[in-house]
């Protein structure tokens, strides 16, 4: 574990011990600046049910740059593109070193529950929330039943 | 009966004065919020702390280790605000007398 | 029936049977002369009783020979060989009554004279029955396979054991001028070409001659082995301090090869010739001088390895014989096996097994430098301290020079060097050597480390070790007084070249701090002379310290919270925060009658400045007055005071001061003694105190728990990885498996195929 700051030995120290709710996130044991991690759907959203796997990766900033995180499963949602890029705020030009890991993988979890089709990443999905966003939701229930079920 | 002291060792720690009152005293501590190492230990570029590793005062009351923060405050991400609150970072004169006058 | 033909041919057979007798002499004169010859013949051959003084009878010898050659000539003597031998064994009885009676004489006395006796009757009987030589060499082996082998039929089982005894004492005969009255004088035609005449030659010429020495090979041998073990047992046994194997090859010089001319060179003719027969079993009884001298050490070795360097010598020698002799897996077992008896038991003192285990290293790689003897010996000692408790804080304290017995495991004249890791081989050095044959497969060669380093090597992680160095490094800090703790720092620097500098630098910070104390200590005095001398430390970077909150009384709060205003304003960003238990005040207590002197700890002095507020108090109201401290401390502070006459345990959880002493305590019985009560309590936790609950901690803080409510099932070893994320630990995921299988059996988690998993509550 040579060469790694002790900030992200506390962090994985804590991710592993006091986990937070619906959320998984395990360093890779060749390379502890990445994660794998899981994502549960959160209740009440269109992913509920759903199990999304991610990968984080903390780059030789961190944590003065943000982590990376990259959705691995298939999501119908505005602000998540095919490639499993997010758009979310603290990972860009708001993020702060006072935030953590946890944080950021809570507020994944909590644009999920939140999509927001005014910043949208995927257009044609956020044009579809916006024209229709019930049967979009539907599309999304659909995919997370196809891809993201357990 | 009196009792004469004639010298007297004693061990202390020292503490740093963020001002917040220390009820957990014999946990960790307060950590900075950059490097998550409390403040009494060393941020992550230094190997002795205290006076070589001082903390910075923020007007926001917001304290981290000096170097931590001006690490922070030198990216261009930063955009010269506070980690925690996002106001712009002014740096805090200390009042030397502070506690001396609160006594 | 007879027909004419056989008839014809007995009457052939008859006149040549004739003829041959009568050697064509005429008529049957021939016949005659053959009658008279076989008669003399056999008369003169005839195996005659030594007892019977009539028997003797004087022959001339010239009639012998032609009536040996009379019947030589008629071809009869393969007849009169058969007459002779079957006359021997008629009269063989009279050899058997002389072996009878001089063995009896030997079994009652156990006196190897009467054996010296038998063997020369048995020579005379020899020679008084041995065919002249004119009978040819036929009739002489015919006569002494014969005779020999009548007589070891006839000999008794106890012959052997006198005949050993006989040898033996011919060791001590080898050496001398004078025979002892029972060997006889040596016989002229035996007088040895020899320069010096021996008195043992006679006996070894009759043992030749009754063919002793072929049939009693194997034990004149063992005889040898015998005198030899014996020798060596007496010189060697216990005498460590010089080298014995090389007297032991003079003494077999100038002892036994004489000795061994006798039975292995007597028919040498030159000193050249006799080396030559000597070189095969002289190089037989250097092997078991050896041998006995390598087992006689091997059965030492572990009182050598306790007597070492003095031993030196010793081990030395064994090196050698070892070369020469292969009982190195011997030497293996039984130090084993005196380790486990002597050294790996609950009696043992760590840090004896320790110096111990140091003595063996140092012997073993003397006596076997490539150190596979060592490996095989110190793989059941190291797993056997790995279980020990205390055995880092042992190392630990004579890394530092404290070992209590005086003597540091560290030789003063090994240079420092950094721990040595257990390589693997360089097969680029030139110096490079194929392990030895009897090395396992498990051998690592460790070439030059030093002692530290093997010790050290003991455990997977050096992390312990400087865990375990820090607590040791802490409580001697905190114990300085006098602000000198150069022989700290200088341990540090030494250590900092074995461990490293960045594995030490906690311990950098905590020398800081008592720099920093000592400087600001400086600077509050200069503003304002105070009593109180504190040591500051840096809290995260001194081990757990003995916690504990109660609030100091009276002036001595009154002088804590001068020296932290006048720190406030030397440091204005820093607080001073006192340990309470910790630390020594030195005191005078001034009663009526009498002073008191006192080094105590605070609480003490917190209880006693109470009592100058009133003579009485009960425990729980000076507990209650001080703050948080546990009853049994509290106690054991009074008693402190009771001890020294101040109070008075009046009963019922209540002391009284004594103004005035009470008997026994009277001031006027000389000068008060200065009590020095400061007891070594430790200020700091152990790191085995530390680790004591460390287990269950990581379950609760639902390090393992959490894991497995989070990623269900996982196989050990996974756990254990993650669990190395938390801070300081140090388990092996041996001794995570022994707990696993714990809470399995407290119904906490269940486990299959290799994964755990917790159990449905």
């Amino acid at each position: 574990m040579a060469g790694l700051p002790k900030r992200i030995i506390k962090e994985t120290e804590r991710l592993v011990a006091d986990p937070a709710p619906g959320i998984t996130a395990l360093p890779h044991e060749d390379n502890l600046r990445y994660f794998d991690v899981t994502i549960q759907g959160p209740d009440g959203s269109p992913f509920a049910n759903g199990v999304f796997r991610a990968e984080l990766f903390l780059p030789e900033e961190y944590p003065m740059a943000p982590p990376k995180v990259r959705f691995l499963t298939k999501i119908y949602h505005p602000n998540i593109d095919k490639l499993g890029r997010i758009c979310l705020d603290i990972l860009k030009d708001k993020w702060s070193p006072a935030l953590q890991i946890r944080t950021v993988l809570l507020s994944i979890q909590a644009l999920l529950s939140s999509p927001n089709p005014d910043d949208p990443l995927a257009t044609d999905v956020a044009k579809h929330y916006k024209e229709n966003e019930k049967d979009a939701q539907r599309v999304s229930r659909e995919w997370t039943e196809k891809y993201a079920s357990a | 009966m009196k009792v004469h002291v004639k010298n007297w060792h004693a061990i202390a720690q020292w503490r740093w004065d963020t001002g917040a009152a220390d009820a957990d005293d014999d946990g960790e501590g307060d950590v900075c919020g950059i490097c998550r190492v409390p403040y009494e230990g060393c941020c992550p570029s230094c190997k002795m702390p205290g006076d070589d590793c001082p903390l910075i005062w923020g007007e926001c009351s917001h304290v981290f280790h000096m170097h931590c923060l001006l690490q922070w405050i030198g990216t261009s991400s930063s955009k010269q605000q506070c980690p925690m609150d996002r106001r712009p970072w002014v740096t805090a004169e200390r009042k030397v007398d502070r506690t001396n006058n609160a006594r | 029936m007879a027909t004419e033909a056989l008839q014809r041919q007995i009457q052939g057979k008859w006149q040549n049977s004739f003829a041959r007798l009568n050697r064509d002499q005429q008529g049957i004169t021939g016949l005659l002369g053959f009658s008279e010859s076989w008669t003399l013949a056999t008369d003169f051959l005839h195996p005659r009783d030594l007892n019977d003084p009539k028997a003797n009878r004087e022959w001339d010898m010239t009639q012998v020979r032609n009536a040996v050659e009379t019947l030589s000539r008629s071809k009869m003597l393969p007849l009169l060989l058969e007459n002779f031998l079957e006359e021997m064994r008629k009269q063989q009885y009279l050899i058997t009554n002389d072996v009878n009676e001089l063995m009896r004489q030997y079994e009652n006395t156990e006196d190897i004279h009467h054996i010296a006796r038998l063997i020369y009757r048995l020579l005379e009987w020899y020679r008084a029955w041995v065919p002249i030589s004119e009978l040819g060499h036929t009739i002489l082996s015919a006569y002494t396979l014969t005779f020999q082998t009548h007589i070891y039929s006839t000999l008794p089982p106890s012959f052997s054991r006198g005949f050993k005894q006989l040898i033996n004492a011919t060791f001590d005969l080898a050496g001398t001028r004078t025979a002892p009255p029972w060997i006889p004088p040596t016989p002229a035609p035996l007088q040895s070409s020899l320069p010096i005449p021996r008195p043992d030659l006679p006996l070894w010429s009759s043992f030749e001659q009754l063919g002793m020495l072929d049939r009693y090979e194997s034990l004149i041998s063992s005889v040898c082995y015998e005198h030899i073990e014996a020798h060596i047992l007496e010189t060697c046994t216990r005498k460590w301090g010089e080298r014995m194997l090389q007297p032991l090859r003079e003494w077999m010089t100038n002892k036994i090869v004489p000795w061994m001319v006798m039975p292995y060179a007597r028919g040498a003719r030159t000193a050249e010739e006799a080396r030559s027969m000597l070189q095969g079993v002289g190089s037989r009884f250097d092997f078991h001088v050896c041998k006995t001298l390598s087992d006689l050490r091997t059965r030492e070795i572990f009182d050598i390895i306790i007597d070492f360097p003095d031993s030196q010598p010793a081990l030395e020698d064994l090196k050698e014989c070892l070369q020469r002799v292969d009982q190195r897996s011997q030497l293996v077992q039984t130090l084993r096996k005196a380790n486990r008896k002597r050294l790996l038991h609950p009696g043992a003192d760590t840090k004896d097994i320790i110096a111990q285990y140091v003595s063996i290293i140092r012997c073993l790689r003397l006596v076997d430098p490539p150190g596979v003897l060592l490996f095989k010996v110190a793989d059941p000692i190291r797993r056997y301290l790995r279980e020990r408790p205390d055995t880092i804080r042992c190392i630990v304290a004579s890394l530092v020079g404290d070992g209590e017995s005086g003597d540091s495991l560290v030789d003063e004249n090994e240079p420092i060097q950094p721990l040595q890791q257990m390589q693997v081989e360089d097969y680029t050095d030139p110096s490079w050597e194929p392990e030895p044959i009897d090395a396992g497969p498990d051998f690592r060669t460790n070439k030059p480390s030093d002692v530290i380093s093997t010790l050290v090597s003991i455990y997977d992680s050096k992390d312990l070790f400087v865990r375990e160095l820090q607590v040791l490094l802490a409580q001697r800090l905190l114990a300085i007084t006098d602000g000198n703790f150069d022989r700290e720092r200088r341990n540090i620097e030494i250590l900092k070249i074995r461990f490293g500098e960045a594995a030490l630098q906690v311990c950098e910070v905590m020398l800081r701090d008592m720099t920093d104390s000592k400087r600001i200590d400086q600077h509050v005095q200069s503003q304002k002379n105070m009593i109180l001398r504190p040591t500051i430390i840096s809290r995260h970077f001194w081990p757990p310290l003995q916690a504990g909150k109660f609030t100091m009384p009276g002036q001595f709060k009154q002088i804590q919270d001068d020296y932290a205003s006048e720190f406030h304003l030397f440091k204005p960003d820093k607080m001073l925060r006192w340990l309470p238990l910790l630390g020594t005040i030195h005191l005078e207590i001034e009663l009526e009658d009498r002073t008191v002197p006192a080094d105590v700890p605070p609480l003490e002095a917190a209880f006693i400045e109470l009592f100058s507020q009133r003579d009485t108090w009960t425990v729980d109201e000076l507990v209650a007055s001080v703050g948080s401290v546990d009853r049994p401390a509290a106690i054991k502070a009074l008693t402190t005071w009771v001890d020294l006459g101040v109070l008075k345990d009046e009963g019922g959880n209540r002391y009284r001061l004594l103004e005035v002493a009470e008997d026994g305590f009277s001031s006027s019985s000389g000068a008060p003694r200065p009590a020095r009560i400061v007891e070594e309590v430790p200020a700091v936790l152990t790191v085995e105190q530390q680790q004591a609950d460390q287990m269950k901690v990581y379950w609760k803080a639902c390090f393992i728990e959490g894991m497995l409510t989070n990623l269900g099932m996982l196989p050990l070893d996974r756990i254990q990885t993650m669990l190395k994320f938390a801070p300081g630990y140090d388990r092996t995921v041996e001794q995570l498996g022994a707990f696993m299988e714990a809470a399995r059996r407290e119904g906490l988690v269940t486990a299959s195929n290799g994964l755990w998993k917790l159990s449905k509550r």
